[in-house]
Formats: structure tokens, sequence, C-alpha cells
């Protein structure tokens, strides 16, 4: 582990990084922050370097940064299992914790559970730090609070005593509960230049042309940066799309139900895999209409397919059975996609 | 590491410590207890969940000074295990850690992690105030409170015992809404200042330390309370408990403690515990609910509920003054009465709907110590 401040290791993100250190330095590091932006862009390290510098041994008052080296410092890293080794700087996340350890008997299918946060952050309200200088909880895609766990966090986060801090990560702010936005003082990150996004796909041994495509495809974010070039998880998500196309060019529609089994097990590898239908769909869209040969009924067609994906994508986002979702996309798909695709209906 | 101890030593502290480890907290490192051997022949042990901790101390032959941090329930049953004599333990870098009894063969071998994961224990910090007490006078304290401290985790102010020291007086008060109890103690010659709202959790595990060190130390053991931050430490027989204590403020009982009781009650602590509780059990079992009425000379307990009938019973108490009833919980008074090691009890009533108060009777009253706890009454 890198002994430099998290801080240090964010990239590209200058305006955001400027406002904490500059907080941390003036000691008026707010109690409850809510970055938002894409994910991938470097917000949980932000995240994490603010906890750091809150907890380090050395910092002297009127400092910015931690030091990266003292003992606290070290257990503010992230260990392999993405939690702290640091007792005052507490992760929540949907399904971090099994649930037995945070008195549940299911998993956290859905959402943060308000399990988890009596367990992680009520049960520790009344109580200080253990190491005496800061507690900080850090919540991973904060749009994932259920609405009785953000009600029972609203009152901490109002108020949350003396050297506590929340810092809410997202990347759909919107769907946080107003009362809960209303609460925190956002900070905003951007999407990554392609260049940084290409460096740092660099620094972790990807060679010079599999960067180079990847940066260019990635939105800026490294979450995308790291399936573009990544080849086993960019042929998972092909698959998906493939599979998708060759179920509808068959004649019997059994394949259709399989897809819609194998969807409801990995409702996260779903949403990535429509996102990408969309995307082959929006790449042929663009073949069509640009070649005037093709029918333009075809280009209608595809479009029309386009708008069922994103729609079902939509529904998936708003909580509808996956396996459900996936169902009624195959057979809306075959519908309208088999005349493009020169086969009978 | 490499480190030789007795059995007899390591046994005792590894069981205490495994009672501070958390087993199902989301840091997988505080079910572990932290061995490190120490350069000047000691082996020091530390568990904790973050909100309690232990520390202690054994003799030990440091061959190789190191620390590393084993589960502590797996370590414990290893231990148990072993014959009696001298335990060899030693580990590897990354953490694994042999057991073996020496002179036998017996060995185990156990997964741990480098102690540097371990988080460090809160200490006090130099020129903190420190006071002495007679481990008697604290474990009285809490005997007789310690029933009425709220069970509800998500009401950190009433789910604690507060703790005073005013002058020579030592005082512990709980309460959880319905009912509170009150102790307190002359302590002469022992002067201090402090006030600290110690958690349910920490008073269940102090009451176990004070008996350990009764049985070790007898009746004369003292124990060093130090306060320091957010934390007290409670020092005795080589091991160090610390605390953390509650940030927030304890109901200002004092308002809470009825002032004119005319109605005084006095009555058999075991006939009136016995009459309780041989009533209460045709009461509701929801809310224990018995009606208590007093006329000069006797008190007729009742109880009926449609699902378990009713209950009567009548004894004789000294009592001269108007007829009264009153509805009560039957359970709050047992406790009281159960805590209690006095002959005869008073209880000052003043209206039907008002609190009574319950205490040892003022004939027989100890010199420099007083109790008395509130009960608050239903309606029925």
């Amino acid at each position: 582990m890198s002994a430099s401040p998290i801080m240090s290791r964010v990239r590209s993100q200058d305006t955001a990084v400027q406002v904490l250190r500059r907080a941390v330095a003036a000691g008026s590091v707010h109690h409850a922050y809510l970055f938002e932006g894409p994910a991938g862009v470097g917000k949980e390290l932000a995240a994490l370097g603010l906890a750091q510098a809150l907890v380090c041994e050395r910092r002297a008052p009127g400092e910015s940064d931690a030091c990266g080296t003292c003992s606290a410092c070290l257990r503010a890293n992230l260990t392999h299992d993405r939690v702290t080794r640091h007792p005052d700087i507490t992760i929540l996340e949907r399904a971090l914790y099994e649930p037995q350890r945070i008195g549940r008997r299911t998993p956290e299918s859905q959402d943060i559970s308000i399990d988890q946060v009596r367990t992680l952050v009520l049960a520790r309200a009344a109580f200080g730090p253990h190491e005496g200088r800061a507690k900080v909880f850090i919540v991973r895609r904060a749009e994932e609070l259920g609405t009785s766990a953000a009600n029972a966090l609203l009152k901490t986060l109002e108020e949350p005593g003396d050297k506590t801090h929340f810092i809410l990560l997202s990347a759909q702010p919107g769907d946080l509960l107003p009362t809960v936005r209303s609460r925190t003082m956002r900070v905003r990150f951007g999407s990554l230049p392609e260049s940084t996004v290409k460096a740092l796909l660099l620094e972790q041994g990807k060679d010079e042309a599999v960067a180079t495509r990847a940066a260019a495809l990635a939105c800026g974010t490294m979450e995308e940066a790291m399936v573009t070039a990544d080849p086993e998880l960019l042929a998972g998500r092909d698959a998906f799309v493939l599979d998708v196309l060759d179920a509808i060019t068959k004649s019997e529609r059994g394949r259709g139900y399989e897809l819609a089994e194998q969807a409801k097990k990995d409702k996260s590898k779903l949403d990535a895999d429509l996102v990408a239908l969309a995307r082959a769909l929006h790449l042929r869209l663009r073949a069509e209409s640009t070649d005037a040969a093709r029918p333009a009924a075809n280009a209608r067609r595809i479009a029309e397919a386009f708008a069922m994906v994103t729609e079902s994508a939509e529904n998936l986002a708003g909580n509808n059975n996956p396996q459900l979702v996936v169902e009624s996309l195959y057979f809306k798909l075959r519908d309208v996609l088999r005349p493009a695709l020169g086969q009978p209906r | 590491m490499e480190l030789t101890a007795a059995k007899k030593d390591l046994l005792k502290l590894v069981n205490r410590m495994q009672a501070v480890a958390e087993k199902k907290s989301t840091m997988q490192v505080l079910s572990n207890v932290l061995l490190a051997a120490e350069g000047n022949g000691q082996l020091r042990l530390a568990a904790t969940d973050l909100y309690l901790g232990l520390l202690g101390r054994i003799e030990a032959t440091i061959a190789k000074p190191g620390s590393v941090a084993v589960p502590a329930k797996d370590l414990f049953e290893r231990i148990k295990n072993m014959p009696d004599g001298p335990i060899v333990i030693a580990t590897q870098d990354n953490g694994q850690t042999t057991l073996k009894a020496q002179g036998t063969a017996r060995r185990y071998t156990l997964r741990g992690v480098p102690g540097e994961d371990f988080p460090p224990l809160p200490q006090p910090q130099e020129g903190s105030p420190s006071y002495s007490l007679d481990v008697l006078a604290l474990k009285e304290l809490m005997d007789k409170t310690h029933f009425s401290i709220s069970t509800d985790e998500t009401r950190a102010h009433l789910n604690s015992a507060l703790f005073e020291w005013e002058g020579d007086t030592v005082r512990m008060v709980t309460t959880d809404g319905h009912r509170l109890s009150k102790m307190e103690i002359k302590v002469p010659g022992k002067h201090a200042t402090t006030s600290m709202l110690i958690p349910l959790k920490a008073i269940n595990e102090l009451r176990r330390l004070c008996d350990e060190a009764i049985a070790e130390g007898g009746d004369k053991a003292t124990l060093s309370i130090i306060e320091s931050g957010s934390s007290a430490f409670f020092q005795t027989g080589g091991v160090t408990f610390s605390v953390k204590l509650v940030e927030a403020k304890f109901p200002p009982y004092s308002q809470v403690i009825p002032q004119n009781t005319d109605k005084i009650v006095r009555v058999s602590r075991s006939g009136l515990h016995e009459a309780l509780k041989a009533v209460s059990i045709a009461s509701s079992e929801r809310t224990s609910g018995v009606k208590v009425a007093v006329q000069k000379g006797t008190m007729r307990i009742t109880s009926e509920s449609p699902e378990s009938g009713e209950g009567f019973d009548e004894l004789p108490v000294d009592y001269a003054g108007p007829n009264l009833s009153i509805g009560f919980n039957a359970k709050y008074f047992l406790d009281v009465l159960a805590a209690l090691t006095d002959d005869e009890v008073e209880l000052a009533l003043s209206g039907e709907l008002d609190p009574a108060v319950v205490r040892p009777s003022t004939a027989q009253k100890r010199e420099g110590s007083d109790f008395l706890a509130v009960v608050m009454p239903m309606r029925i």
C-alpha cells in the first residue's frame, strides 16, 4: 500500500480537492458532504482522503493533508474487503456486510437497510471517536439508502455531534430523499479527461493500444474504462447482446425464457448488459440510417427497439422484477426486430 | 514473536478477553485478542469491541518480541485444552500462530493477523484525574441500581447509569422512564468531583470485574478510576477496563423524585415480595399490573386480567393514614425488593396517580448508605 496521502491520488478533480483541502486546513470540515458525479471518477478516493486527513495522528492544525505514513493513515486505506482497518472510518454500502453482522437474516438485495444504519451509525452516535480524532461514515451509492434507513439517519445527519462527519457518495443524487440532500453540502466531481483515464490505465499495466482505445470509449469514468480495457469483461457484456439477438432470430421462444431466468440471478450485471444492448442497437441504427440502400422501415424499427431497451433499463432501476423485465423486453424486441433482421414474425 | 507463559495465567486472562471481544462486528479484527510480547518480560493482552476495552498483562519469558491478533474464542478453547504448565506461543510473519505445550507433543496452529492491524485501545492521558474506590462500594452501587437501566439501545442516555462523585459521596442513578433507582454511599476520606454516564454493557462487565476482584482480593480490594477524554478507565487486579462514556445528558433525576409524600407505609420486605410475586402471576402478562390498596393496618393486593383470571392477597402493614388504592407494574416493585437486603421497607405514597417511593425503613437505615427507588403508577 502506497504511503502517500490518499487525497494526492485523486486525479483531475482540482476544484473538489481544493475545497476539501481548504476545509481541512481551516478546521471547518462540514459534518455532512454529498460527493456527486459519475461512478469511477474519484469520489470514493477523495472521501477516504478526507477521512484520512481527519484521523491522521501527525497532521498539525492548519495543515491540509494527512501525513500518509502514521499508523492511523495506513489503516485508513481500503483493504481487499473494501473496508478500512481504522475503527473510526466506517463504510456503508448495500450488501457490503454479511447479513448476520448487521442483525439481519436476509441479504440486502434492494437497498441499504435500516439495520445497517442502526448497527453502524446509530449505535455509535452517542459515543466519541475510538481514537479520539474524528469519526467518519462513508456511504457508497447513497441513493440506495432505503426510505426507512434514510429517515433513521436524518436526525444524526443533521446534528451528528462533535467530531463526526458523513460523506455520501452518489452518481444519481437526484434519487436521494430531498430531506437527505438538503442536509448535506454538495461537492461536484466531473468526468475525467481522456488523458487521465489513459494515464491511469497505463499505470495499471495496460498496454498503450488498449489504454488508448479504452480511454476513448470510457465516457470519462474509470469504472467504464476498466470494462472496456478488459477483453474478458467486454466479451461478457457482448455475450449478452449476441445472446439476445440470437434468441430473437431463433423461431422457438424458449431461449427468451432462459435469458430471463439468467437475468434474475444478477441484477447489477443486467443493468450494464442493457446499456451494452442499447449501445449495440445505437451503432446498428447509425449504420442503417447512413446507408441509403437499406429500407427506411428498418431504421425505424431499430429506433423503436432502442427505445424499448432504455425503457427496460429504467424499469429495472425502478425496482421491477428483472426476470419479467427481460421476458417482456424479449417479446417486444422479437416483434419489432424480426422483420428488420429479415425473419418472419 | 516467541514467548513462554504459564497456562493458568493465560487461561484466566484470555477468558476475560473473550467476553469483551465482539464476535459479530462489521470489523472482523474485533473478534480477535491482541497478544503483544514486550521486552520487559511481560505479555500484554487486549480486546475491544470499540465501546469496551480490556487490557491485561501477565509474566512471560520473551524469546522474540512482537505482536499478533488471534481469534479470542479459538485461543481460549485451545489454551483450555492444553495440559497444565508452560505454553510456548510463536508466530510467523504472516500471522500464523503456533501454541505448544512445553514438554509434550500437543500443538495447535491458529491463523492470526499482524498486531498492527488491531485498533489501539484508548489510553489515559497523562495528568488525568484518578480516584481510588473500594470495589465493594462500586459493586453495591451497581447491584442496587442496575435493574432499572433502560434496555433501549436507541436511547443512549437511558441505556446507561449515571455515576456521580460529590465530596465524599458516590452515587449511581438509573432510570428507564417508568422507574428510577438511586444509591448513595459515603466514602469518608475520599473526596472527588466527577460525573459520568456508563453504558449498560459496561455496567454488566464491571459487575463481573468487581465480583472477580472481590473473589481474589477480598472485601478490602480497591480499584482506581481514571477519567480521560471520552473514556473512563477502571483498574484492578492487574487489568485495565476502559469504557467509552456516553456523550449525552442524563435526565434531571432530582425533579422526578417526589418530595411531598405524606402517606408512609411500613411493610416487611420479604412479605411484600412474596405477596406481589404470588398475585402478579394472575396479572396481564403484558403489563404485570396489580392494584395495591392500603388502609389502616392492612395492604390488599389484587390483580385481574381477561386471560388469567384474578389473584388476591392481604398482608399486615404499619399504616395509619386514609384509604388509598394505586395501580403498579408488579415487576418494577419486585426488582427493587429483590435488590434490597433490609428486613423492612417503606413505601411513601401521595395520591392515586402519583409516583411511589420505595426505600429501606428509616428505623433500619444503615449509616453512610442511602437508597431510594421511584416507581410510576399505572391506571388499572
